[in-house]
């Protein structure tokens, strides 16, 4: 819990990081770059202390969860007061302003009138959740 | 694993985050200085008009009030400016901001759908609206169309700066589309630009405008 906590904090950082790095275009991606692989060194770390793969998921939520639940809040918003956005879509962008260099690199084509790099924004949380479950889960445990 | 010859790991991540908040700290720092911000019109600049509209609680791009407003848009031409802002903005009056092609279709930034083509008359719902035309000739505005259709689909960021052209908001589009020809619409050198940058800018004629202005 309090190391979900932490990485939740190592989240608000870096995304102020990867935001002040906008002002170097270029480097941004760099920065986004490295915070996937935090996230991925941080997996193989908690699996090398000697915890399971479920743990590391559980602390991987608890990490995302103003995202998820900003994700919650924005969808409903959606379904609530038609398609529009709202003001969780944007506090969602800020929280996952890490990945943002990444989806800017492409020119994404509309479906529905809505961009499909913005709904890459909605899948920032899960795909963090599943990129530390899964490198968690391939990171070999130390042999006794 | 030898735990004595390895460092905690949580100490390694107390460490990076002291890192990371000093290299936030400092990137903070060079951005300010390499702005040469100065202090003493902090009320003037965006950072200290979003912070004390932010005291007062106002976060985000505002809420129409349904009045809508009376906006004039036969008056556009193409390479003009169309502004419409809304109260309880954090950024300033204006809060959006679009370049007019022609036959009533405009090109702007929004958050779900990129740069895109839009309707001049998505305009008329906001509470205060107005026209602004560059002062410059029909070639360059043509260009500076050109330029923003040109960035069709790229990603909306709120807070992006006026460096670099893979990022965009609204009004970032229409001033690099200028700035790139030599026209500066941002008369405050901010570190980013705003509708209210455009509507002040020294290098534009107001048309039209309506509502609470």
């Amino acid at each position: 819990m309090i190391r979900g906590l932490i990485l939740l904090l190592f989240n608000l950082v870096f995304a102020l990081f990867v935001w002040l790095m906008m002002y170097f275009p270029g480097w941004d991606i760099m920065a986004s770059l490295l915070y996937v692989g935090f996230i991925c060194w941080e997996a193989r770390v908690l699996k090398l202390s000697g915890l399971k793969t479920k743990q590391i998921f559980g602390i991987a939520l608890v990490a995302q969860l103003p995202g998820l639940i900003l994700e919650a809040l924005a969808i409903w918003y959606w379904y609530r007061y038609g398609p529009v956005t709202s003001d969780f879509d944007f506090v969602l962008q800020m929280w996952n302003t890490p990945f943002v260099p990444l989806i800017s690199l492409f020119a994404w084509p509309r479906v529905f009138n809505v961009a499909l790099g913005y709904l890459g924004i909605y899948l920032c949380s899960p795909f963090y959740i599943l990129a530390m479950t899964g490198w968690g889960y391939l990171s070999r445990r130390p042999t006794q | 694993m030898d735990s004595t010859n390895r460092r905690h790991p949580s100490k390694n991540l107390a460490r990076l985050l002291v890192i990371l908040i000093s290299l936030d700290l400092l990137l903070g720092c060079y951005i300010v200085w390499d702005n040469d911000y100065d202090f003493n019109n902090w009320s003037q600049r965006i950072i200290g008009t979003g912070t004390n509209k932010m005291a007062l609680g106002m976060l985000g791009p505002g809420s129409p009030s349904g009045r809508g407003n009376s906006l004039n848009v036969d008056l556009l031409q193409p390479g003009d400016i169309i502004l419409g802002g809304n109260n309880g903005s954090t950024y300033g009056r204006f809060t959006h901001a679009a370049i007019y092609q022609e036959k009533g279709y405009a090109w702007d930034g929004w958050l779900d759908a990129g740069v895109r083509q839009m309707k001049v008359s998505e305009f008329l719902d906001y509470d205060r609206a107005c026209i602004l035309r560059v002062k410059t000739n029909k070639l360059v505005k043509t260009r500076a169309v050109s330029y923003v259709a040109a960035q069709k689909g790229k990603l909306f960021y709120p807070l992006t700066f006026k460096k670099g052209e893979r990022i965009w908001n609204c009004t970032k589009t229409i001033w690099q589309a200028y700035h790139r020809q030599g026209i500066d619409l941002d008369n405050g050198e901010d570190i980013w630009v705003v509708p209210d940058n455009l509507y002040n800018s020294s290098e534009v004629l107001v048309i039209d405008q309506s509502g609470e202005i």
